[in-house]
């Protein structure tokens, strides 16, 4: 189950049965995205954000969240599928991903789903857009959401730093 | 004769009948002075058959009386017919006279009688008088005779020339009543030219007032304009003058601006010795903040100024422009209009002149034809009289004549 | 006051606020007074609406002035509010000019390295665009 406190999903005798897996869905691109709900240690309002110079377009900002700065990770502008607009209301998904802690900013936080394993099959072949980071796709009640391989997300972004000298746009 | 008297003959006189006649002697004599009280005086009684002597005398009186009443009834008869046949003569003469009207004679009578000379005298005076009558009465009538006819030809020459009169006075009553008309409808012409010239030139005169203020107004607005523009200009000046002064502030606010900037930073530098310093270089960036906001507003609101005035500046030269267009625009339509008036005015004068020269026409074509009517009544008055006098005239004459021709008759002398 | 406090200036470029150390800092001048080529206008900082103020750095021993819309001051901040960037942030930013960040009114505010950003800016573009 959930845990808010620490953050991190338990698995309890309420949990998934076996063979499902905890998935966190946002909404995002117009789509479902879901990762890894372990990933996930909170839900966020993002507030404003501190742009910072020289930084790249996927990173908007960073923000201030209990005492610790947290950068901005926008998944649209990362895979150049437009940005998500940060509003007073926005809300973002806190994730860790080895190293990195990355606020997701997206449009709706939709929250766990619990998705059979099984369930999940390979992602379509092309290798361009959010495709790219996908791990596979998956059909739950509500309807086809995408699996996303959130820390080779994070990492990819992170290879595309903006070299030394450059100005932000 | 007889003796006895029917006393019962009543005369018709009612003599009263006596109750007893005397008989006898009495009654002979009685019956004798009736009859000659009848007129029987030729009776005689014989007186001496009369036993009486009382009566033989009466009787012989009575023969007496009777024979005497005889002479004279006898004289007088024939007296009387003697101034009968005089007065007949006379009278024969008289008709002579009057039927052949021969007064130049005397009356002479045939007969001789003392009694018929007044009778004569009277019908010598009677023929005096008449023949000194007939004979005024010839001159009058001669006289008349002259003077009708001389009355007559004047009346009849005065017949046709009243009646020539008449007809030129009908004819030129009649031009005078057409004149009179024509005249009127040039008067009434002329009043309407006149009345519309009055319009047109009060009108006109309206006209002239709105342009005339229309005058003024554009001369208000130049004048208003060149006094905006000075006052635009003052403004302007003094705007520019405070700009300067801005400007200088604003420099001086940098400056101070800058220095406590500094100030501050090398305070930073110094770390806490340098706090004081830093505060103090705070207090003064916050006044040089202060100053150059309030310049920061100051020069936004001379850029405002700038833009009004500016703004206000176009707006006065449109309007010197506007005025300017207008007066001359007024100018045009001034000339036009002392045009205007100038032409109604002489119109006007005229149509007034022709007015009153048309009611004075009037007038007096409606006198003319008003004495024209008098004459033309006295005319046909005349012509009434005239013809009067011309029956009168010829009426006269006409008597006169029969008088003539009556008093021919008389042979004068 | 902590003895660890940091001194900084607060500058605005454009919309954005920045900190950077006071020791940097040679001094803040008027930008009128210097000639176009020591100013330093664009740079990863963006490129401010005015050149009323300028920060004057020390760059191989020659001045350059980055133009700067405005100097809000000095600020003094516990040495705590200084922090490095966030991990991932720093591995996607290369640039060294951010130097990291300053927690004001617990706000995160980038701390520029003047020198750094005003070098860059010359190194970019010194040689030819690609």
């Amino acid at each position: 189950m959930w845990d808010s406190r620490t953050g991190f999903a338990q698995r309890t005798e309420g949990g998934p049965r076996g063979q499902d897996a905890w998935f966190f869905s946002l909404r995002i691109l117009g789509g479902r995205y879901a990762f890894e709900a372990a990933l996930v240690t909170e839900v966020v309002r993002l507030g404003p954000l501190t742009r910072l110079p020289a930084a790249p377009s996927f990173l908007p900002g960073v923000f201030t969240h209990r005492g610790e700065v947290l950068p901005v990770l926008d998944i649209g502008q990362l895979v150049g599928q437009g940005s998500i607009p940060v509003r007073a209301s926005t809300r973002a998904a806190i994730v860790h991903c080895g190293p990195w802690k990355v606020a997701v900013v997206s449009e709706a936080v939709e929250g766990l789903v619990a998705i059979p394993r099984r369930a999940v099959e390979p992602p379509p072949a092309e290798s361009s857009g959010v495709a790219e980071f996908l791990a596979g796709v998956a059909q739950d009640r509500k309807g086809a959401v995408a699996i996303l391989d959130m820390p080779r997300l994070v990492e990819a972004a992170r290879a595309r730093a903006v070299p030394a000298g450059s100005a932000t746009p | 004769m007889s003796d006895t008297f029917d006393l019962d003959d009543e005369s018709p006189a009612q003599q009263p009948r006596p109750a007893r006649a005397p008989r006898g002697e009495a009654g002979r004599l009685v019956s004798f002075l009736r009859g000659i009280a009848e007129g029987r005086l030729d009776d005689r009684l014989d007186s001496t058959s009369f036993e009486d002597l009382a009566l033989r005398a009466v009787a012989e009186q009575a023969n007496a009386a009777a024979a005497r009443a005889a002479a004279d009834v006898k004289e007088a008869r024939q007296r009387v017919e003697l101034v009968t046949t005089g007065v007949d003569e006379a009278i024969e003469a008289m008709v002579r006279l009057v039927i052949e009207g021969d007064l130049s004679g005397t009356l002479r009578l045939g007969v001789r009688d003392a009694a018929l000379t007044p009778l004569i005298a009277g019908v010598g005076q009677v023929m005096e008088t008449l023949k000194k009558f007939v004979n005024e009465i010839r001159e009058a009538a001669l006289q008349l005779s002259t003077s009708s006819a001389e009355v007559l030809a004047a009346a009849t020459q005065n017949e046709s020339s009243t009646s020539a009169q008449a007809s030129a006075i009908h004819e030129t009553t009649a031009t005078m009543e057409e004149l009179k008309g024509a005249s009127h409808q040039i008067a009434e012409n002329a009043q309407m030219v006149a009345s519309i010239a009055e319009q047109t030139l009060s009108g006109a005169r309206t006209g002239e007032g709105a342009i005339k203020s229309f005058m003024s107004s554009m001369e208000s607005v130049k004048r208003n304009a060149v006094e905006v523009d000075d006052a635009i200009a003052k403004l302007s000046k003094r705007v520019e003058r405070i700009g300067t002064v801005v400007e200088v502030i604003d420099e001086i606010a940098d400056r101070s601006d800058l220095l406590a900037l500094n100030a501050a930073l090398e305070g930073a530098k110094a770390g806490e010795a340098g706090r004081g310093f830093s505060i103090v270089a705070a207090e003064m960036r916050r006044l040089a903040e202060n100053v150059m906001e309030s310049t920061k507003e100051i020069k936004n609101l001379i850029t405002e100024i700038r833009e009004a005035t500016h703004a206000a500046k176009e707006a006065s030269d449109g309007n010197k422009r506007m005025a300017a267009e207008g007066e001359k625009l007024g100018g045009n339509a001034m000339q036009s209009v002392s045009g205007i008036l100038s032409g109604i005015q002489e119109t006007s004068d005229a149509a007034r002149v022709i007015h009153l020269a048309t009611q004075q026409q009037r007038t007096a074509t409606e006198q003319v034809v008003q004495s024209m009517s008098e004459i033309e009544e006295v005319t046909r008055q005349a012509q009434a009289g005239s013809k009067q006098a011309t029956g009168a005239a010829s009426e006269l004459t006409s008597l006169a004549e029969r008088l003539a021709n009556l008093v021919k008759r008389f042979k004068v002398a | 006051m902590s003895d660890e406090a940091a001194q900084l200036i607060l500058f605005q470029v454009a919309t954005s606020v920045f900190a950077t150390a006071v020791r940097d800092v040679v001094r803040i001048g008027s930008v009128r007074e210097i000639g176009a080529d020591e100013l330093v206008l664009d740079s990863a900082l963006g490129r401010p609406y005015s050149r009323e103020r300028g920060i004057v750095v020390t760059l191989d021993g020659a001045e350059r002035t980055l133009v700067v819309d405005r100097v809000l001051g000095t600020r003094s901040v516990p040495a705590h509010a200084v922090q490095p960037l966030p991990a991932f942030a720093a591995a996607c930013i290369r640039s060294g000019a951010l130097a990291g960040l300053v927690l004001v009114d617990d706000v995160p505010m980038p701390l520029v390295d003047i020198p750094n950003l005003v070098r860059e800016r010359v190194d970019r573009a010194a040689p030819p665009p690609p």
